[in-house]
Formats: C-alpha cells, sequence, structure tokens
C-alpha cells in the first residue's frame, strides 16, 4: 500500500504525467517512448532506397509518381524507458530523526515509480549498501515497492562511495536516472558519484533535498560540540549570529557549486526542502527539471 | 588599628573560589554535545573561544572575583581589634558550678562549659592584650602570677578546679573593676547579672552560662545530726524542684578496714516536697558505729533523669559528738519557743533573765560552753563566750532602734560568723544599730550604722546582733538559722558540736598534722601535707584522721550553691564602674555580607538596565 500521503487526488494527477527522457533510448520492449530504434512507430523518421526484402507498404508512391523512384518511410518505434531511482542512504540523511528527511525521499521515489510504471516503463530502486530492486514492470509493481520500501531499513554507510558504484554495475540498460541526495558531501565526492552515473550514459536529474537542520543547525544552541552523524568527528562550535550568517554562506556556496558542476554535465538540478508539500516536489519541483511532464 | 580574622583557616576558600571560578569560565565555551548530519561544512567554521585557548579574564571575572573575596573575608570573621586593653576574666568556681552543662553532654558540667566559655573570651584576644586570670572561690585568687598574654592565660585555665565554696562574686567584682589599669572584666558563672547603678568607663561583660532559663532542679542532704538520745540520726534532705522529689537515703556506717569502707546500716525512701525539706530519722543505731556516711539517691526511674543537677552534696558524713555541747539560754522565752530544741548535738539550759544573778561564781559559769542574752544584756560582760540578740537600747551595748527597712551596706566577709552567707540581698526590718564598743570587730553595717558586731574581750568571745535570728528554723529560713549556727559555733567554740566541721574551716585536732587519713566515697587515702598547702585538709567532704585517732567528719551545704532551680542573680550596684563596652573584636562579617549583598544588587541593577536599553534599541 502507498502511503496515506498519496491521496486519490494527488494519484490523478500523477497518472497524467510521464516520465520524460531528453534523449531517445534503446528500450527493452515495447513502450510509449520513442526509441533510437527504427521500427513500427508512428512518428517519422527518414526516407530511404527501397531495398530487397522491404516491405511494399512502407513505399511512398507519391514520390514514385514525381520521380519513379522506390522511396520507402521509416518510423521511431515506441519502446518502454528504463527508470533508475538512486537513493544516498548515508548518516546525515537520517539525521536528525525528527527532520523525516528519509521518509520524505522514499515518498518522492513512490511518486516517480508510480508514474513510471503506469507509462509501462521500468523502474529500478538502488539504496547502495542495502536494496537493490529488480527491474519493475507493470502499475501493479508500485505496491510491491511501497512494502519493500517501508519493510527495509536502510543501513547508514560511510562507504557510501563504494556501495553507489556496486549499485550500478547491475544496471543494464540505460535511461533516466534520478540521484536523490542531500549532497553534503565534499564537492570532490559528489564530482565522483556524478562521474559514476553519467559512466553509465543515463539522463540524470539530481534532486537534493534538504531539511531545516541541514540550513539553520542548532537553531537554538549557542556553544555546541557538533558530532558527525556519519565519521563521529567532533567539532566545537560557538553558534554566534556571525558563524550562522557564514555557514549560510558555506551551503550556498557548496549548492551553487553543485548546481553549476550539473548545469555543465548536462544534469537537471533541483532542491526541495522536507516541510515542502509532497505534492508540490511531485507537481512542480520534479516537472520543473523536466523528469516528469 | 589591627585587623584580623577569627577563622583565618576560612582563606582558603578564596583560592579555592578562584580555582572553580576560573573552571568555569573556561569551562563557559563547551557547549552541549550534539549530533550533527554531517560536519564537513560545520568543520570550516570551528571556533573556540578566545577565552578557553588562553585564559583572558573578562572584565566579569574580576568583578566576581571581589565579590568571592568580599564573601571569603565575611565567613573567615574579618574582625577591627581595638587598641591593647587589659583584661580580667573572673572564672566562678564555686559549688554550683557542678551542676551538669546545658547541653547534658556526658560528664559535662557548667564549670566545664564556664572554662569553655573562657577559652573562647581568651582566643577572641587581640595579640597585644594583657590578661589576669581570677578565681572566685573559695575566696578571690589570682590564677595567673602577673598580667600575660592570652595564650599563657589560656595555659592556666586548667589549674582552676570547683571548690565545696561559695562564689562570692558581690565582692569579688567590685574589687576587680577597681583595680587600676583594667580596661575590661570578663565574668563566667552560672549566675545571672541584675545591674544598677551610673554606666562608666570599665567593661564588664558577664558571660553566664545558666544552663536554661527554668534551672535544673537539684537535691541535696541540708543537715545531719544527733537527736537528743544519741541513738537516733536525723538526715535533712531538701529538694530544690517544682515537683514533688522521690528520694532513696541511705545509711552506711563507717567500717574502715582494710576491704570495706562502709557498712550499709539502714535505707528509707521518702518523698520531699517541691522547694521543700523533709527530715528522715534513724533510729535505734546499731552500736560500734562512731561515724556514720549518708547519701541521698533521687529514685530516677519515677521523675525525670535530670532531677539531681548535683551529685555532691547528696553525701553527708557525720561523727558523734565528744561530748554534748551546754550553752546557757537567758530568756523570757523558752528554748522550746525560740527552737533550740532543734539542735540535737547542743544541750540548752533555760534561765529567765530576772534569775541569771544566780550564776555568781565563775565555775558556774565554766559549766556552759557559751551563752545566749536574748532580749536582755547583764549590766557587765559575763566571764563566758556569749551571743546578744536584740539586746536592750540601754545598758551593756547602747544602741538605738530603726524604723522600716534597713538594707544591709557592707559586711566582713572573711569572719566565720559570716561565711555561707550572701549578704547584699539582706534587709533588715526592725533593727538596732550599735554603738560599736572598741575591742568589737564590725560584722555588719546598715545605713545608719552597725547592725552586727564581735570580739573577744579577757579571753572570751562576745557577739552582738541587733536583729532577731530566733526561733531557730533550720531549713525554713536557712539564711538566719546559718547565721545563728555560725554565731552558735562561734561563741561555743566547737565546731565539733553537731557533730561534723564545715568544708573550709580549721578541722579541729587536725591543725598542725603532717599527715592524715581521709575517708570519702572512694576509700580510705593517706595525705601528706607540705607547707603552704595545710588547706588540703578540710577542703573535701569526707572523714579526717590523724594517726589512729578518731575520725572527724566535714560537711558542705550551701543552700544558695546546691539551688540551681531558683535564678540566682547578682545585683550590682557599681557606681562609677561599668556595664558594657565594646568588645575587643568588632566583628566585620555582617558588614561584609551587606557590601556583597550591595555589589550583587547594584550588578543586578545593571543587567536589568542594559536589558531595557537593548530591547528599547531594537524597538
Amino acid at each position: 500500500m502507498l502511503p496515506e500521503v498519496f491521496s486519490p487526488r494527488l494519484l490523478k494527477h500523477l497518472g497524467m504525467l510521464k516520465v520524460h527522457a531528453r534523449r531517445a533510448f534503446l528500450g527493452s520492449r515495447q513502450g510509449g517512448h520513442v526509441s533510437v530504434k527504427r521500427g513500427h512507430g508512428i512518428e517519422f523518421a527518414d526516407y530511404r532506397r527501397y531495398e530487397l526484402g522491404d516491405n511494399p507498404r512502407h513505399i511512398d508512391w507519391g514520390v514514385y509518381a514525381r520521380s519513379e523512384k522506390l522511396i520507402v518511410k521509416t518510423f521511431k518505434e515506441d519502446q518502454d524507458l528504463t527508470v533508475l531511482i538512486v537513493v544516498d542512504p548515508s548518516s546525515s540523511m537520517f539525521n536528525p530523526p525528527e527532520g523525516r528527511k528519509w521518509q520524505r525521499v522514499i515518498e518522492i521515489v513512490l511518486g516517480v515509480a508510480y508514474v513510471a510504471l503506469l507509462e509501462q516503463d521500468s523502474v529500478r530502486v538502488a539504496i547502495p549498501g542495502s536494496y537493490v530492486s529488480p527491474l519493475l514492470f507493470g502499475a501493479r509493481a508500485i505496491h510491491h515497492l511501497a512494502r519493500d520500501l517501508a519493510a527495509i531499513k536502510p543501513l547508514p554507510t560511510a562507504v557510501f562511495e563504494r556501495e553507489f558504484k556496486a549499485a550500478l554495475s547491475r544496471v543494464r540498460f540505460p535511461g533516466v536516472a534520478l540521484f536523490i541526495s542531500d549532497f553534503l558531501l565534499p564537492f570532490e565526492e559528489v564530482e565522483r558519484l556524478f562521474l559514476a552515473l553519467r559512466a553509465k550514459n543515463l539522463d540524470i536529474t539530481a534532486l537534493q533535498i534538504l531539511s531545516p537542520e541541514d540550513r539553520e543547525p542548532f537553531k537554538s544552541e549557542s556553544d555546541v560540540v557538533a558530532i558527525d552523524s556519519e565519521t563521529s568527528a567532533s567539532v566545537e562550535l560557538n553558534m554566534s549570529d556571525e558563524v550562522r550568517a557564514r555557514y549560510g554562506r558555506l551551503l550556498n556556496e557548496h549548492v551553487e557549486r553543485v548546481d553549476e558542476y550539473c548545469r555543465s554535465a548536462g544534469i537537471a538540478f533541483t532542491q526541495a526542502d522536507t516541510n515542502q508539500d509532497l505534492e508540490e516536489v511531485l507537481l512542480q519541483t520534479l516537472p520543473r527539471t523536466g523528469l516528469l511532464r | 588599628m589591627n585587623y584580623g580574622f577569627s577563622y583565618p583557616a576560612a582563606l582558603a576558600l578564596l583560592p579555592l573560589g578562584i580555582g572553580v571560578l576560573v573552571f568555569v569560565y573556561r569551562k563557559r565555551g563547551v557547549g552541549k554535545r550534539l549530533v550533527a548530519p554531517t560536519t564537513f561544512l560545520l568543520k570550516q567554521l570551528q571556533n573556540i573561544s578566545r577565552a578557553r585557548r588562553v585564559f583572558t579574564p573578562p572584565a566579569r571575572f574580576f568583578f566576581e572575583v571581589l565579590v568571592l573575596a568580599i564573601l571569603t573575608a565575611a565567613i573567615a570573621g574579618l574582625y577591627k581589634a581595638a587598641p591593647a586593653q587589659q583584661v580580667v576574666l573572673l572564672i566562678d568556681n564555686s559549688f554550683s558550678m557542678n551542676q551538669a552543662s546545658a547541653a547534658q553532654t556526658i560528664g559535662g558540667s557548667a564549670f566545664s562549659s564556664a572554662i569553655a566559655r573562657g577559652r573562647e573570651v581568651l582566643a577572641g584576644l587581640g595579640s597585644n592584650d594583657s590578661v589576669e586570670v581570677f578565681a572566685s572561690s573559695p575566696r578571690l585568687r589570682a590564677v595567673t602570677t602577673a598580667a600575660v598574654s592570652a595564650s599563657e592565660a589560656l595555659s592556666t585555665l586548667s589549674e582552676i578546679e570547683p571548690t565545696y565554696a561559695q562564689d562570692r562574686l558581690e565582692l569579688a567584682i567590685p574589687q576587680l573593676l577597681g583595680r587600676s589599669g583594667v580596661d575590661r572584666l570578663v565574668v563566667v558563672s552560672d549566675r545571672t547579672l541584675e545591674l544598677g547603678g551610673a554606666q562608666a568607663s570599665t567593661a564588664l561583660d558577664f558571660l553566664s552560662i545558666r544552663p536554661n532559663v527554668a534551672g535544673q532542679p537539684n537535691v541535696a542532704i541540708s543537715n545531719i545530726s544527733f537527736v537528743a538520745d544519741g541513738n537516733t540520726l536525723r538526715i535533712s534532705i531538701y529538694a530544690f524542684a517544682p515537683e514533688l522529689v522521690p528520694v532513696k537515703v541511705e545509711l552506711y556506717g563507717v567500717v574502715d578496714d582494710m576491704l570495706q569502707a562502709y557498712s550499709r546500716v539502714q535505707e528509707k525512701s521518702v518523698v520531699v516536697p517541691k522547694m521543700g525539706q523533709v527530715e528522715v530519722e534513724f533510729s535505734a543505731l546499731p552500736k560500734g558505729f562512731e561515724s556514720f556516711f549518708a547519701r541521698a539517691v533521687v529514685e530516677r526511674s519515677v521523675i525525670s533523669p535530670h532531677a539531681d543537677a548535683i551529685s555532691a552534696d547528696n553525701e553527708a558524713w557525720i561523727s558523734r559528738a565528744l561530748g554534748k555541747q551546754k550553752i546557757l539560754l537567758v530568756s523570757d522565752i523558752d528554748a522550746h519557743a525560740l527552737g533550740l530544741d532543734r539542735l540535737a548535738a547542743v544541750q540548752i539550759d533555760s534561765r529567765a533573765p530576772s534569775s541569771s544573778g544566780q550564776l555568781v561564781t565563775e565555775a558556774d559559769w565554766r559549766t556552759y560552753s557559751g551563752a545566749i542574752f536574748h532580749h536582755y544584756a547583764p549590766p557587765a560582760l559575763p566571764p563566758i563566750n556569749s551571743l546578744f540578740v536584740v539586746p536592750p537600747e540601754e545598758g551593756l551595748f547602747p544602741s538605738r532602734a530603726l524604723s522600716g527597712d534597713s538594707p544591709v551596706t557592707s559586711w566582713d566577709d572573711t569572719h566565720p560568723i559570716l561565711s555561707y552567707l550572701n549578704m547584699p540581698t539582706l534587709t533588715f526590718t526592725n533593727t538596732r544599730v550599735f554603738s560599736l564598743p572598741v575591742w568589737a570587730h564590725e560584722l555588719m553595717r546598715a545605713r545608719e550604722g552597725v547592725v552586727a558586731f564581735a570580739g573577744e574581750r579577757s579571753g572570751f568571745r562576745y557577739a552582738a546582733l541587733g536583729f532577731e535570728v530566733l526561733p531557730f528554723e533550720g531549713g525554713k529560713a536557712p539564711f538566719l538559722s546559718i547565721l545563728f549556727l555560725n554565731t552558735l559555733k562561734y561563741i561555743s567554740d566547737s565546731p565539733l558540736a553537731a557533730g561534723f566541721a564545715g568544708v573550709g574551716s580549721a578541722v579541729p585536732g587536725l591543725e598542725a598534722v603532717r599527715e592524715f587519713d581521709f575517708l570519702g566515697t572512694s576509700g580510705v587515702v593517706t595525705h601528706k601535707t607540705t607547707l603552704g598547702k595545710a588547706e588540703t585538709i578540710g577542703s573535701l567532704p569526707g572523714l579526717y584522721r590523724a594517726g589512729s585517732g578518731s575520725w572527724v567528719a566535714v560537711n558542705f551545704f550551701n543552700p544558695e550553691e546546691s539551688d540551681t532551680f531558683n535564678a540566682r542573680p547578682i545585683s550590682l550596684a557599681l557606681g562609677e564602674h561599668a556595664t558594657e563596652r565594646e568588645s575587643s573584636r568588632i566583628s566585620l562579617s555582617s558588614s561584609l555580607a551587606l557590601v556583597a549583598l550591595l555589589v550583587l544588587l547594584a550588578d543586578l541593577l545593571i543587567l536589568l538596565l542594559r536589558r531595557m536599553f537593548r530591547d528599547a534599541e531594537q524597538a
């Protein structure tokens, strides 16, 4: 069962969307997306000289009447699209617990998967180090996926990059990829993750999800010893107004750098807050990237 | 002006407090340990406060150190010492100081409390002050040889011991206050002070260690005597208590062999009325005992355990009189009416004044130990020791009658007739004032003149009292009864007539001995006296014996000293002497505490004002 947040109204709106790839991919079976494969689709692809064996029904008789040459029309074949959803399971996605970051991520995964499965696309969800789903087909698979995601308790991993690459190794068909993370990692690490994704020839969309605690850490504290949830390293801080302002600037600089990289690498990048409505994220934020239309 | 600390050890709190303050200031920058999603951005903000790296105290730190220093000084008891002064410390070591202390500590007594207070007083004196220590009993005695420092005086306190004597503070205090150069007199006593008269320059600190306001009940043997038949012993028990006191009286015969000092003869239980006396008679005394020991034991199971403040006055000894003394009474009133038949050790022969002339020969007079002339005086001094009680105005001792009350103004407390007596409280009515004979010594004086005198003339002792002391009423009128007995003893010249001598008086037969036996409550002890320590004989109640002679009993009972229940205020009309003066140390603790409080309040006010201004600016 989908979580309660998926109201009939939201599902109705999601049913009107479809996952959109900015370029054609070779599908594994017939579907609703134009494939790079020439075939029996309805979208005209090109003209070429008639060759032995071509179906005479594809001869353009109008051209023959004008030029007495046998020319056949070719069409793009409609195939399915493989949608890969990769979620960052690092410790920062679970802290602070009251931030609901992980829960919101799961809801977004289900929303995108619902749209894809409804359009007969194949979907694979990868949580590096914890879970990689089989390739899912058909609308009914969303319930299996919801059940699996609710049941699994992802193990926060400190070796996220290695697990991430291991999960990508199971990708067989290129397609659309949605990478959900807070990207609160050193930029070099972020860059390596994106390189791993780009190596799979995927049409990548990056969704950065942040909680209010990420934007304004230790809001009601003055002096803190911050313990890193991933490395357990400690940092002594006097959270003065000046320090808070500096943190805000650092975060913005980091996000802008990631955004700039994505733009240069042809990756669609967007942000969502945990206190943002799910409907807003699925129906407005993600469509703005072109992933859903 | 000298400053010092009463408790200098408390100053150690200051470095300790500053250490804690520094620790708190350094600790102030360390915040709560909180889990952050990630610290890769926060790491770039790490900013350990400067105060934690190098302790550079802010201005507020010095403010807090100031408050801490003020409070520490207050705790340490900062004082301002007055200029060096001459202090006299008078310790009351009279018999009543044997009473249990207020704290009811085991073995603690009022005397130990007094010594403790004395130590406190000496410890509180400045280093430049000089001290003389005095003990009040049995007579005013300097314990220190000269004015010494407070620390030296402290060591002399252990030389003072409670005595079997009265305190005589009424005499001692004016005497000490009258000494030249004395800046301050500190008296430690179980009595309280009532002051009268003008205040002047000399300070008197009267430290009363009276255990409690209500006083402590006490039981005492007030008298022990043989009744006329010689085979009956009469013991008077007095209770200074607000309730009936059940008492068991035990009588022992003196055995005095190697194994045993006493043998129990009889015992009786009586109930002593509150603030009253009861007499117990032990008849059919067994033969063979010449001396007896009596002890009164309060039945503690019946009344409160603290019903007997002093145990030393629960014991009495008596030896059989060497022979009854015969006293001639010349009076129109018979011996029974005058209560003289209550004197068991004295045989009274009564004669009317009109028939006294029949004693014409000296041999006749010599059959008597003494004579009492009551409201009568012969034309010439009789050849016998005589007491004249309220003699007529005309005749042998010219006198005149006074009307109204006449308080005593001076007295000779060294005379044996006035021993055990506290004179200043005495007020006479119907008194006669004598013209003092040239051979006589003045005993007591009222405002208008001499009311009692005594002296020797031609080898005989004479005493005259200008006020009525008869009938003899024993414990019902202790003051007059003791005065009468003292006078009778003086004129009869035999302290053993009653079967015992008083503590502190010369014990007949033992005046010149160098070695004697003493039998108290813990067996026979042989003492050797040395020159200058002859007062050892008779200084304790018990039995004394020189060589193989007979035991001589010595007892102590003074109703004022045994009365631990009623307050015995000392009434001093000090005249030019003083009452109170400021202490040699002026404590600054409360002032310092007040300053610290004001500083903290000022700090709070400044804090509130700053907050108000900041809020106003933000608004």
